[in-house]
């Protein structure tokens, strides 16, 4: 048995369609969120977020969103908090040791630094799991009637999978809108 | 999260501390490592949200918890534990959280 969730990646049509025809994985150059990997929503509202931001900004026209069985079998998983104090103290002292300067370096590029330097963690783990805090997203009026500071709905949770193997049974979930 | 993880993290933690600099070093201009570090090749705008890992300082546990939800504070993202799973024969793209084999 294999633990899956079903994740929701948004990007411009001929992607899209390259990925679902031909396999051909799209791999983010990020340096910001978790590194290189191919990044899915935990459901469809964030996705058509996502699509709506880049239309917004007049970065893209034509997008689609693809639905696909994230595998998480070899999940590193970020909200996890005692995974969470294992990568952060690494992530510390490779920092420490290789520049004073670099501490604040983007976290994209300290995880991948410490995947490559570490084949036990590359080969352990194909998939990241993190929380974004969008504090730009306007609070529900649930959560402000309920009265219940401790419950947001601005967190959107991420999923960047690492190794196209497991990102399976993929398929247009929705059609082109300009 | 499960007892061999925890030792691969261990492991690689424990190795990094105790790395001797050369060998820290040498790693890194190998695997072209410290190349990784420039700013300036961006290809994300930061206003849209923030990924932060706090600081162990900065963490504390409510008194009434909720299925492990933590707080944190101004700066740092509250987050949840992964949610329970159903299992299931068979996978059903409809449905999220089953256990199922790959196709």
């Amino acid at each position: 048995m294999i633990p899956n969730i079903i994740g929701y990646h948004t990007n411009s049509k001929e992607k899209c369609e390259r990925y679902i025809s031909e396999g051909i994985f799209i791999e983010s150059k990020d340096i910001k969120w978790l590194g290189h990997g191919m990044y899915f929503w935990d459901n469809f509202s964030n996705a058509v977020y996502w699509k709506n931001e880049k239309i917004r900004k007049m970065e893209a026209s034509e997008l689609l969103i693809i639905k696909a069985n994230v595998l998480i079998d070899e999940l590193l998983d970020l909200t996890d908090l005692q995974v969470l104090e294992f990568i952060n103290e690494m992530r510390i002292i490779y920092c420490e040791r290789i520049d004073r300067r670099k501490r604040n370096a983007p976290m994209g590029k300290k995880l991948d630094a410490l995947f490559k330097m570490f084949k036990e963690l590359d080969e352990s783990y194909s998939v990241m799991k993190v929380n974004g805090f969008y504090k730009k997203t306007p609070v529900s009026d649930f959560f402000v009637e309920s009265n219940n500071s401790m419950i947001t709905n601005k967190v959107k949770t991420i999923y960047c999978v690492r190794r196209k193997e497991k990102a399976v049974e993929a398929e247009i979930f929705e059609k082109e809108v300009a | 999260m499960s007892t061999e993880s925890i030792k691969i993290l261990q492991n690689c933690l424990k190795k990094l501390k105790e790395m001797p600099q050369e060998e820290f070093d040498k790693m890194v201009n190998e695997k072209g490592l410290g190349e990784a570090f420039e700013e300036d090749d961006s290809v994300y705008e930061d206003d849209d949200f923030t990924l932060i890992l706090p600081e162990k300082d900065d963490v504390f546990t409510l008194e009434s918890s909720w299925g492990g939800c933590f707080s944190f504070n101004s700066g740092c993202l509250p987050y949840f534990f992964s949610e329970s799973k159903n299992e299931s024969k068979k996978l059903d793209l409809n449905k999220q959280n089953n256990y199922g084999l790959a196709a």
